[in-house]
């Protein structure tokens, strides 16, 4: 990385670029059509709750309301137009296999208002938009994959590398801490050089703390205090190791 | 649709004919709340919100739609003059039950099949204007623990005062004032790299 490239105000260019292109963030413009959804559920749930009272009533017309979402779409297919009509920039994409036509019913049933649509006209990266890795839900498909557009994946690995810190991460908040160090490790093989290499050892380290493996924890906190002097993670490693 | 005037004396008035909704509503609140107001009022901004969240486009309309039954729920919470609170603290559940839920069905079975970092534009800045700024944001955020993108969103992209993030999340202002240090910190960490990044990428092209 030549220093050239990485003066302050280029870093700090770049930082007000990401943060500045949430500005045109585009709001859903079909509200009296999400409207119309909620209100007729909400109608349902006053046939639905009479004689019975309060958030119970409400919770079993959520039950309600979702089967008949599920229903009418599969019914009137009123709800499948709108899915079909849905943009394909949200689809997973997939390199495993298609998803079934059978598989498409919990979609109906969560099948939602048009302002999808609105977002496809005016989404600037279209296939792109939607920086969830592939193997994210892979059960829930939104569409079979005729549907989808024949753009390329998203531009980085950055997405994945967030999906391998964010499964260790879990692993650590469940206590599954061999998962976590194994999450990390592989973290480790396949992103030798990640952008989010030092959250991926601060993870590690962390596990090897709460699994009691003090020696291991200290030597790799040394080493990453070595490696990335100035890291925001620093103060963190140091406690962690205290 | 039917005048909204005859359904508040619910305390939820649903701009459509609810004269059976006097079982329905979720308890006997305070004082009516014109739902229909609060939804078409606030259902963008919250389902933008989310979006910055985190949560997937395909569950962002149902997301929207869960923070709103919420506060049907609990219309007797919503106290006049602060449903934006109100829907942004639920939105926050919300968006961090979506994040569970999505860490769960995440199997992290193909990451090799992924390609690499690649096809970007002639410089790494250029190339972000077009297309990927946006795209990018949300990794960078993504990559942050869930409780530092809260406190980073709600502060540089949605505009809130440090003293109002901490009134929505429950928390003392100076938890909430280190957790936006520690957020913008990582975010520029992140932010940095990914940029030496793309810029390492665009030197081997030439």
């Amino acid at each position: 990385m030549s220093s050239s490239e990485h003066d302050g105000t280029g870093e700090e260019r770049f930082e007000r670029l990401l943060l500045d292109s949430a500005q045109n963030d585009e709001l859903p413009s079909n509200v009296d059509a999400a409207w119309q959804q909620f209100s007729s559920a909400l109608n349902g749930v006053s046939l639905l709750a009479a004689g019975t009272g309060g958030a119970l009533a409400v919770r079993r017309a959520q039950r309600w309301l979702l089967a008949k979402w599920l229903l009418g779409g599969a019914l009137a297919g009123s709800a499948l137009t709108a899915l079909s009509l849905r943009p394909s920039h949200e689809l997973p994409t997939l390199p495993i296999a298609a998803p079934s036509a059978a598989m498409a019913g919990p979609v109906v049933a969560s099948s939602a208002p048009p302002p999808r649509i609105e977002l496809e006209a005016t989404t600037r990266t279209k296939a792109t938009a939607k920086p969830a890795p592939h193997f994210i839900r892979p059960h829930t498909p939104r569409t079979p994959p005729a549907r989808r557009e024949a753009a390329p994946r998203p531009s980085s690995t950055l997405s994945v590398q967030v999906a391998l810190l964010d499964a260790a991460r879990g692993a650590i908040a469940s206590g599954a801490l061999a998962e976590a160090l194994r999450l990390a490790e592989r973290y480790r093989a396949d992103f030798p050089n990640g952008e989010l290499a030092p959250e991926a050892e601060v993870v590690a380290i962390e596990a090897l703390v709460e699994q009691g493996e003090r020696q291991p924890a200290l030597e790799r906190a040394a080493r990453f205090l070595a490696r990335y002097p100035g890291d925001p993670h620093s103060a963190r490693v140091k406690w962690l190791v205290r | 649709m039917v005048s909204q005037a005859g359904s508040a004396k619910n305390g939820l008035s649903l701009g459509q004919a609810a004269t059976d909704s006097s079982a329905a509503a979720p308890s006997t609140p305070v004082k009516a709340l014109d739902l229909r107001a609060l939804f078409t009022t606030h259902y963008g901004s919250i389902w933008r919100l989310l979006r910055r969240l985190g949560v997937r486009s395909a569950q962002l309309d149902d997301a929207t739609q869960e923070v709103f039954w919420v506060a049907a729920r609990r219309s007797h919470d919503v106290q006049a003059g602060s449903e934006h609170s109100f829907l942004y603290g639920v939105a926050l559940r919300v968006a961090s039950q979506e994040a569970k839920k999505q860490r769960a069905a995440a199997p992290l079975a193909d990451l090799a099949a992924v390609p690499a970092m690649a096809d970007l534009g002639p410089s790494p800045e250029e190339q972000l204007v077009q297309r990927q700024a946006r795209e990018l944001l949300d990794e960078v955020l993504d990559a942050l623990p869930e409780e530092l993108r809260v406190v980073f969103v709600l502060f540089e992209l949605e505009g809130l005062e440090v003293r109002e993030i901490a009134a929505i999340q429950q928390l003392p202002v100076g938890t909430a004032s280190s957790r936006l240090r520690r957020a913008r910190e990582e975010f520029s960490a992140i932010a940095k790299r990914v940029r030496a990044t793309l810029a390492t990428q665009e030197r081997r092209r030439r």
